[in-house]
């Protein structure tokens, strides 16, 4: 039988045009089908990650989805901002329902990396842990997910200028008098919170008014602001991790609240909640919130179910092209054969001369389609992962989310074998009329 | 006895049918069977070949009844008793001239042995052409090379279909003198099919249809 194989590579191999044909074809449509399966794949899981037990989002008025992707995945903009006055009682440490509630205040960024003022519960959602240095204690210290350490090149120590809104603009650096200064950068958690500049609530204010004061007149001095310039500490930070439990981070965390809502008049973007247990009470918390409130509450695995049908569509669009080019390439393969077959047929003819069964030339037929499959398979696989790779180069820079497009999927390893079952579809009608050649009449000429 | 035919009829369709002549011959024999176009000597030879089943009357060769093996049986033997030289030559393309004949004793199920297949390259003054691919050879090389083909597994008997009808003059004779000298080496059975006259006063022993 191993030789049978070997001649079907060697034949393959000596049309190099119409094997080059049904290998672009292959290749395209496998590649194809490889990176959906990997982006599919990594995006969902990458949402299902950073859902971080977060049952519920509240915040302003708009839409649901939006409220999701801004607050849980720093991808889209705030719907706007609301009153700490209002959601004062959903930060009381004893609210009946409530395990946690993180308030998130955005609107500034450090190189499209979004600068986020919350506590130090926050750290607790990721099970984030220090790689260096700490959590910030006073304002304008913040802390780096390990991804913007790793682009920007941020260090500890390091002090910064942001720039207003989400995206990066030289236009809308803030002069600030007071830079950021890095005192604690993560470990990778593998999820969002490795993209995310991490401080306390009151420095996003703090340079929002002292942004405003700056743009009222010039010339007057926000006294708020300037007094809180000196509590800024020059020291230097120490490298050493500081690694806390969750219980201490819990304790940062209540003190910081309890800090926020004395400032009622402030406002903040959003609150991160995990209940105590899911009961009807919870359910009808969050309607209570859309029907009696300003506010708007939203569940995070409701909108990302939401969405991930909206991009099935697309996917499922896409995954049909692929077969269908999968289909053409098979097609491609039984032509090139069968075309090939009306020349060969000598050959095979006089192989069986020469004492090969009918079978063998069967199997040898069979065999090359086979192998073309394979080889476009794997020519096909490889451009799939690159693909994905340069995407995930392209969505770094646009979106902060990382996709790895050397990750081997288990449903490839079945896609190969789709493949080949393709190519041996392909082969078969050709292989039946090698299977049937009337080898007498075909080496000589009946006189 | 190493061939004997006997009773051969053969149809193609139901009209017409074919009647040939019994005959036999020795190991080592030489013979010729000479006959225009239409006289049944090329079914006479796929009938000896094994590349067409006989319908009525027997084949013998070397004791071996042909009608009583199966289909993949028929296959086997053939590649193992039987080397068959035809008109126009016939390679595996995608193979060079020495893979071509290492095939035939790879399908033939024998010990692929390179050094006789270099061996019969050179009696046959092709030795050089052993890494081309068959299609860049002339005729008379590629002819040359079916010959060293069909000599490879050392068959007992040896089918030649109008080996010599597409050569001039100078390549028949050299293709027959090789042929010949090869076949003698071997000590097989060689039986020519031809209409070529020029054939004719080099193989005394004749059949004519």
């Amino acid at each position: 039988m191993f030789k049978i194989f070997k001649l079907a590579l060697k034949n393959i191999f000596n049309k190099p045009l119409s094997l080059a044909l049904s290998l672009v074809l292959f290749a395209l449509g496998s590649a194809l089908i490889t990176a959906l399966l990997l982006l599919n794949r990594q995006l969902e899981d990458q949402f299902t990650r950073n859902l971080a037990d977060v049952e519920l989002v509240i915040g302003a008025k708009g839409s649901p989805l939006q409220l999701i992707l801004c607050n849980m995945y720093h991808i889209d903009n705030p719907t706007g901002n609301i009153a700490l006055a209002e959601t004062k009682p959903f930060l009381n440490p004893k609210h009946p329902l409530i395990a946690k509630a993180i308030p998130l205040s955005l609107g500034d960024n450090y190189k499209s990396y979004r600068i986020t003022g919350t506590t130090p519960g926050f750290l607790t959602l990721y099970n984030a842990s220090f790689e260096q240095g700490r959590v910030w204690e006073s304002d304008y210290e913040v802390v780096i997910g390990k991804s913007v350490a790793d682009q920007t090149g941020l260090k500890l120590g390091d002090e910064f200028d942001s720039s207003h809104g989400f995206m990066q603009d030289d236009d809308l650096i803030h002069e600030q008098h007071i830079k950021f200064k890095v005192v604690g950068i993560l470990n990778p958690a593998g999820s969002v919170i490795d993209q995310l500049i991490l401080c306390n609530s009151k420095t996003v204010w703090l340079v929002h008014e002292h942004e405003e004061a700056e743009e009222t007149e010039e010339t007057q001095t926000d006294s708020n602001a300037v007094h809180d310039h000196h509590h800024h500490s020059e020291e230097p930070v120490n490298p050493v991790p500081v690694q806390y439990t969750e219980k201490e981070l819990l304790d940062l965390h209540a003190t910081a609240v309890q800090e926020l809502i004395s400032n009622e008049e402030k406002d903040i973007t959003s609150i991160l909640v995990q209940f105590r247990g899911r009961n009807y009470q919870t359910l009808n918390m969050q309607r209570s919130i859309n029907e009696n409130t300003n506010l708007q509450a939203a569940t995070p695995a409701i909108e990302i179910n939401r969405l991930f049908v909206l991009m099935g569509v697309g996917i499922e669009a896409l995954r049909a092209l692929a077969i269908i080019i999968m289909i053409v390439s098979g097609l491609s393969i039984f032509i090139s054969m069968l075309n090939a077959l009306k020349e060969r047929k000598y050959e095979l003819a006089l192989m069986r001369a020469m004492g090969a069964s009918r079978w063998q030339l069967l199997t040898l037929i069979v065999a090359e389609g086979a192998f073309i499959a394979m080889v476009g398979y794997f020519i096909g696989a490889l451009l799939g992962h690159a693909s994905v790779a340069l995407i995930s180069g392209y969505m770094q820079d646009s979106y902060r989310y990382a996709l790895d497009g050397w990750v081997f999927l288990p449903e490839e390893g079945i896609l190969l074998v789709a493949c080949i079952v393709l190519g041996k579809l392909a082969a078969l009608l050709p292989a039946i009329q090698a299977y049937r050649t009337d080898i007498a009449n075909t080496l000589t000429q009946r006189g | 006895m190493m061939l004997q035919a006997q009773g051969l009829s053969y149809s193609y369709d139901t009209q017409n049918s074919i009647s040939l002549p019994d005959f036999q011959c020795q190991k080592g024999d030489r013979l010729l069977i000479l006959g225009n176009s239409g006289s049944g000597k090329t079914t006479l030879l796929n009938l000896i070949g094994g590349l067409l089943r006989i319908q009525k009357g027997s084949i013998t060769i070397k004791g071996q009844e042909l009608k009583s093996l199966n289909n993949n049986q028929l296959d086997a033997y053939r590649g193992k008793n039987i080397g068959l030289i035809f008109q126009k030559s016939h390679f595996v393309q995608s193979l060079n001239v020495l893979e071509n004949l290492l095939l035939a004793q790879q399908l033939a199920d024998v010990p692929t042995d390179k050094a006789r297949a270099m061996h019969l390259l050179k009696s046959l003054n092709i030795e050089d052409k052993a890494l081309k691919k068959p299609a860049s050879l002339s005729i008379g090389e590629q002819q040359r090379a079916s010959i060293a083909r069909a000599l490879i597994n050392k068959p007992a008997l040896v089918l030649a279909d109008e080996p010599t009808s597409a050569l001039d003059d100078y390549n028949c004779m050299e293709v027959i003198r090789l042929l010949e000298t090869a076949v003698a080496e071997e000590s097989s059975t060689l039986l020519i099919v031809t209409h070529d006259q020029r054939l004719k006063d080099h193989f005394p022993n004749q059949i004519a249809l």
